[in-house]
């Protein structure tokens, strides 16, 4: 190899490390925003009885580990939310004291976490990150569409 | 002034640098195989759907291999090279089918950018919901958290 190689592949490197760095930042931030949703819906969720959905709290638990992982895999942490933390669609889901209350707010919140991994599908730039991302994105379409499932007959 | 021998010692040092980071960056496969296996993974599903007397869903799996198939002619690809299987009127075809199409959905995105990433999600997310209705009508509730997950 020759010098002017050598450094012209010196160069490449040096160029293209900040924009690769500044996907990660971006990475950080999506995951840490998802970790907070998940963590609410989970919270949300617990205890609680939808003939629709079987164990999303569970679920969602699973989510935050997976979310976590990959942020780790960033060399990158998450503080979990407190209680008073929970956005309000899961306070919502939450708070909701009758059956038909519960079966709505959990549309409400599936339909805006189905918005939210749409955006960070959107916005993911490592692709093992994105897959499985992805994944969650899949399985909160599958809840909000048995949830909805008399507005859309086989 | 930085003499050429400062510039390689620089050069090197950054090299030797990256080499630090992350060691392995898998390239993402190009977009017109994936998303003909993804055409070719929903032409299946939806005539499994139709054989198993689900036409609402059917149509909709008609509907994402038509958007699919004119995302592949606007790439110059050929649609028609996606095999159309035949139709399983069972549904232990009809599950094998839609953890296919979703692992389709979630195996192409990377390939995609732009208004494709966002064709990409979008199908991936009525497909999921789709399948999700689709084993529930046979008493399946879909309980894997990461439905589509590359096996």
């Amino acid at each position: 190899m020759r010098r002017r190689d050598l450094f012209a592949a010196a160069l490449a490197t040096g160029l293209a490390a900040p924009a690769v760095a500044r996907g990660e930042d971006h990475d950080r931030a999506i995951l840490r925003s998802l970790i907070a949703r998940e963590e609410g819906a989970s919270a949300a969720y617990r205890g609680l009885r939808l003939p629709a959905l079987r164990n999303p709290s569970e679920q969602d638990a699973h989510h935050v580990k997976a979310l976590k992982t990959e942020l780790q895999a960033l060399y990158s942490g998450a503080t979990p939310i407190s209680p008073e933390d929970l956005d309000a669609a899961a306070r919502r889901l939450r708070d909701a004291s009758t059956g038909t209350d519960r079966h709505t707010a959990a549309i409400t919140l599936e339909t805006e976490l189905v918005d939210a991994y749409r955006e960070a599908v959107l916005g993911l730039t490592q692709p093992a990150i994105l897959q499985a991302v992805a994944t969650m994105l899949a399985c909160h379409a599958q809840r909000r569409a048995l949830l909805t499932a008399d507005s859309y007959p086989p | 002034m930085v003499n050429r021998r400062a510039l390689v010692l620089g050069g090197g040092a950054a090299l030797l640098a990256a080499g630090c980071g992350k060691d392995i960056v898998v390239a993402p496969p190009p977009a017109e195989p994936a998303l003909l296996r993804s055409l070719a993974a929903e032409r299946a599903l939806g005539t499994t759907m139709a054989a198993l007397g689900k036409p609402r869903l059917a149509q909709r799996s008609r509907e994402r291999a038509t958007q699919l198939a004119a995302a592949l002619s606007e790439l110059g690809a050929r649609p028609h090279d996606a095999p159309a299987p035949e139709a399983q009127a069972d549904i232990a075809a009809g599950l094998g089918r839609s953890r296919a199409v979703l692992e389709a959905y979630v195996a192409a995105l990377p390939s995609l950018h732009g208004s494709g990433r966002e064709l990409g999600a979008d199908l991936l997310a009525q497909a999921a919901g789709d399948v999700a209705l689709l084993a529930s009508s046979f008493g399946f509730v879909p309980d894997d958290p990461f439905p589509g997950t590359p096996g």
